[in-house]
């Protein structure tokens, strides 16, 4: 079984859901983790549009599509939590997504981390070593691991393990309630073995970044490892299974 | 049969490789059904004076048939008219951005000139990693698209292959020229293969896995994804790299993937 954890079936792509569900079927994929899109520094009635395509999608393809709650943790508290009541508690979502718009050392992030912990569900948050056309928030692994140290009883999904390279593995390395996900960049060979041997196979997700990205290329990332059968399988769907409690 | 114009052998700062000798390296690309390869040394791209690299380059490979070795040249120093007279070269590499050259610099001239002549196809490496990922002690650039297109219009008769361009880079060069062909190993989107079938001509893009630096299974199975579109696929997989290079896989035994 395949599960993307790291998919945005956005309508601004031009790549239609059913085309993307086709493909995903015919790479053996069978569920896809919907983190939906939403502009930067969105409004919160942007952020309430993204998610209802997010709640319709997961709705309309409940055997295919799982979808997450997007959020902009510089929107007032009030509306935040009424975001996660929506979609999560009164919604079909079963995650939520942040990017770049806060740091994850941000204060800010508490209440949305504190209702994830009473919920039960994981946050994927977007982290980058960047050394050129960084966000001004931008989150790195270091500040993910600051977050996951703040709240060691939330899970989170640490996006892009090739962007945020050897280093990124090392600052989450002691951290167990964070996984990574095997997206971001290029296929550099060399770094799912490398998380493999530090974090352990129980904590990588495969992810695509589709449709950024391609299923086919970064798939080939995870069976052009030189890892052993049983971790393979964990990364591509087992873990995310067990997590998503599929 | 798959044939890869973009693969390296050596060491690199900045990645561990798990393939450090041209057996390892051959092993890994045959295991994926590469019957041919265009290999150009990883030393190079850092040191100095390129010539010692491509040498040892040529030794590493010698006896291995799968490779066709590509010496990587900089214009810039005095000694490439003797790096060019090197017996049975199919292509030769320059890598403008890490040697600290523009392809707009009086020397690059009279090595295009020699090229026309020799009718020499000229890859050009447009990066080797990902700009934002890069040490931030040693930012380098990528190759600017357009530089590629003023020197290909300066040169129509040269053959230019622009090795890791990004798919937006691959585009335009491709559209704004008409002697300039990309690989695939950069480009990455929505069924990447297909698609950029869409947007580019076949017979202006080849295979390029970017092995040791790229796993070599996700260049392939882009390709694979075009498995339908059998002319093109064909194209894109080695015919196209037969015809620029002058390479007769019917001399190469059967592959067989592992």
């Amino acid at each position: 079984m395949i599960i993307d954890i790291h998919t945005h079936l956005a309508k601004e792509s031009g790549t239609s859901v059913e085309a993307i569900l086709a493909e995903a079927r015919r790479m053996g994929i069978s569920r896809l983790v919907n983190l939906g899109s939403a502009p930067l520094s969105a409004t919160p009635e942007q952020v309430v549009s993204a998610n209802d395509r997010t709640l319709q999608l997961a709705q309309q393809h409940s055997d295919m599509i799982i979808g997450f709650c997007r959020l902009n943790p510089t929107h007032e508290k009030r509306f935040l939590l009424q975001e996660i009541t929506r979609c999560i508690e009164n919604g079909n979502l079963k995650g939520i997504k942040l990017s770049v718009e806060r740091n994850a050392r941000s204060p800010q992030l508490d209440p949305i981390l504190e209702a994830c912990a009473r919920l039960n569900v994981p946050v994927l948050y977007h982290a980058w070593y960047k050394t050129i056309g960084k966000a001004m928030d931008e989150s790195t692994p270091a500040d993910i691991a600051d977050l996951a140290r703040r709240h060691p009883g939330v899970t989170l999904i640490m996006a892009h393990l090739t962007a945020g390279g050897i280093r990124g593995v090392l600052d989450i390395q002691p951290y167990p309630n964070v996984y990574v996900d095997t997206s971001g960049s290029q296929p550099f060979s060399g770094i799912i073995e490398y998380a493999l041997e530090a974090l352990g196979a129980e904590r990588i997700l495969y992810g695509s970044d589709m449709p950024i990205r391609d299923f086919s290329c970064q798939l080939g990332r995870v069976y052009g490892a030189n890892i052993s059968r049983q971790a393979r399988d964990r990364i591509l769907g087992r873990n995310a299974k067990e997590l998503l409690s599929l | 049969m798959i044939i890869d114009i973009n693969t390296s052998l050596g060491r690199w700062p900045f990645q561990r490789f798990d393939v450090n000798s041209a057996q390892a390296l051959a092993k890994r690309l045959r295991n994926v059904g590469i019957a041919k390869a265009l290999v150009s040394s990883i030393d190079a791209v850092l040191y100095p004076d390129p010539a010692p690299c491509d040498d040892d380059l040529l030794k590493a490979v010698q006896g291995e048939p799968l490779f066709i070795p590509v010496p990587t040249v900089n214009p810039v120093l005095t000694h490439w008219r003797a790096m060019l007279a090197a017996q049975g070269l199919k292509a030769v590499r320059i890598v403008p951005n890490y040697h600290n050259y523009s392809l707009a610099d009086p020397a690059v001239a009279p090595f295009m000139e020699t090229l026309a002549v020799m009718k020499m196809p000229l890859l050009i490496q447009m990066r080797v990693d990902d700009e934002r990922n890069q040490y931030p002690l040693m930012k380098v650039p990528g190759v600017a698209w357009k530089d590629v297109v003023r020197l290909a219009d300066a040169f129509p008769s040269v053959s230019i292959v622009c090795l890791c361009a990004y798919r937006g880079e691959a585009v335009e060069l491709v559209r704004q020229t008409k002697n300039v062909r990309v690989d695939i190993s950069f480009i990455s989107m929505f069924r990447t293969l297909p698609t950029l079938l869409q947007q580019i001509a076949p017979d202006r893009i080849l295979f390029g896995s970017h092995t040791p630096f790229f796993y070599t299974v996700s260049a392939v199975m882009k390709l694979e994804a075009a498995r339908q579109m059998e002319k093109d696929y064909r194209a894109v997989a080695c015919s196209n790299a037969m015809q620029l290079f002058g390479i007769d896989l019917s001399k190469i035994p059967e592959v067989h993937q592992g």
